[in-house]
């Protein structure tokens, strides 16, 4: 172990890399016992810097709020699962070339079924929406356990003019791009993210209201915003 | 809390008992709180991480490996991670360092915060943003304006005057 690869580990600990050194400082652990306990010293140094944050009291330390928010944890049969993830896959390849469509095409059963299967799965990821522009809404994103399904549960879209229509935007690095145009559905509107692989190429979602066809910017939003939803 | 005690809640917990998860959750908010407040700066926020956290913990307890380290280190590591996130989300400030020098009680958390004023200004800032904030020591150096090569050398000297602090070890001077 050089000088060099020595001066990483503290900074390894602390996860300040970049994702080439710390893949660097990853290989040089796999083989050199010296670095390994340098490394573990280091995460004795992290794990006091958790326990010294100066202490704050929580008003929900009752845990009465927690309590309301608990789902029984269920084990789903491989069978279910399976049965599931084929629907699944029947459904996002009926969508994914194309425009999600008007509300009511969205409405059918499937989307909103899809949604509480993977709702109940534990090992799915519930991500709540973020209504903007002081909107009355609130809803939640379900991301499938192997990242490669999403679903958006809105409650409280309000129905737009015919002029217009609701247009999904998917966040990625190089900036937005296009994930359909849609209507609402009373009371609950479900969307179905057409990701053409897995999640965590994207970093965020979000819904503007735009002219009927669609954003005249293209791969731009142009009008208000409605709501967003990071990808966890 | 006794390790049996703990070890016999996140059993329950995995048998999906919500008693013993609001146990656990008597008995660790108040650190996952301070951890998640220390990081977002702000209570709706640290209320939302902390209430997240435990709803990973009652998901997803089976990944917790006693082998692999202390049942308090996993949960505050897994605030950390939560508590960054909504960070970036919300593009937060950097922390005024007076904030991290605020008294407290607990006796062991007095002895580990000595050891963090024994760090200069530089040193404590670069840290917190790197531990904290979850930036990278490029994205220090461009935060605060500093070079690169500056922010490595606090970021590892601060890091060794700690570490020769809590693991009682003579650092070779530099």
């Amino acid at each position: 172990m050089n000088e060099q690869q020595l001066e990483l580990i503290p900074l390894y600990a602390l996860g300040a890399l970049s994702d080439e050194e710390a893949e660097q400082v990853e290989a040089l652990l796999q083989s050199d016992p010296e670095a390994q306990r340098l490394l573990a010293e280091y995460q004795v140094v992290t794990e006091n810097l958790l326990l010294s944050v100066p202490q704050q009291s929580s008003a929900s330390a009752s845990g009465a709020l927690l309590r309301a928010h608990l789902r029984p944890r269920r084990r789903w049969p491989y069978v279910v699962l399976a049965a599931a993830a084929a629907l699944a896959i029947i459904v996002l390849a009926t969508v994914i070339a194309s425009n999600l469509g008007n509300g009511d095409e969205n409405q059918a059963p499937s989307t909103a079924t899809l949604f509480e299967e993977l709702a109940t799965n534990d090992d799915s990821t519930l991500v709540s929406i973020r209504a903007l522009n002081d909107l009355p809404l609130d809803g939640e994103m379900v991301i499938a356990a192997d990242r490669s399904q999403a679903v958006i549960r809105i409650n409280g879209l309000e129905e737009l003019e015919p002029t217009e229509t609701y247009q999904l935007w998917l966040f990625d690095a190089s900036g937005s791009n296009n994930g359909g145009l849609f209507s609402a559905s009373d009371p609950t509107t479900y969307l179905l993210v057409p990701l053409e692989g897995e999640i965590d190429r994207f970093r965020r979602f979000g819904v503007s209201v735009e002219p009927a066809g669609g954003s005249p910017r293209g791969n731009r939003a142009s009008g208000r915003g409605v709501f967003v939803v990071d990808v966890e | 809390m006794h390790t049996a005690t703990l070890h016999a809640l996140l059993e329950r917990v995995t048998n999906g008992d919500e008693e013993a998860l609001l146990q656990l959750h008597a008995e660790f908010n108040q650190l996952v709180y301070s951890v998640a407040y220390h990081t977002v700066q702000n209570q709706m926020d640290a209320e939302e991480v902390a209430q997240d956290v435990f709803l990973k913990l009652w998901h997803k307890v089976e990944t917790y490996d006693p082998a692999k380290g202390r049942f308090v280190t996993w949960l505050l590591t897994i605030t950390r991670h939560t508590a960054i996130d909504r960070v970036r989300r919300r593009r937060q400030q950097t922390l005024p360092l007076e904030e991290w020098d605020a008294p407290h009680d607990n006796a062991l958390d007095n002895d580990l915060a000595d050891a963090l004023r024994t760090l200069n200004d530089e040193q404590r800032q670069a840290i917190y943003l790197a531990y904290f904030q979850g930036l990278s020591h490029t994205q220090i150096a461009e935060q605060l304006g500093r070079p690169l090569g500056t922010v490595k050398t606090h970021l590892r000297q601060g890091m060794d005057q700690l570490r020769h602090i809590w693991l009682r070890e003579r650092v070779p001077h530099e």
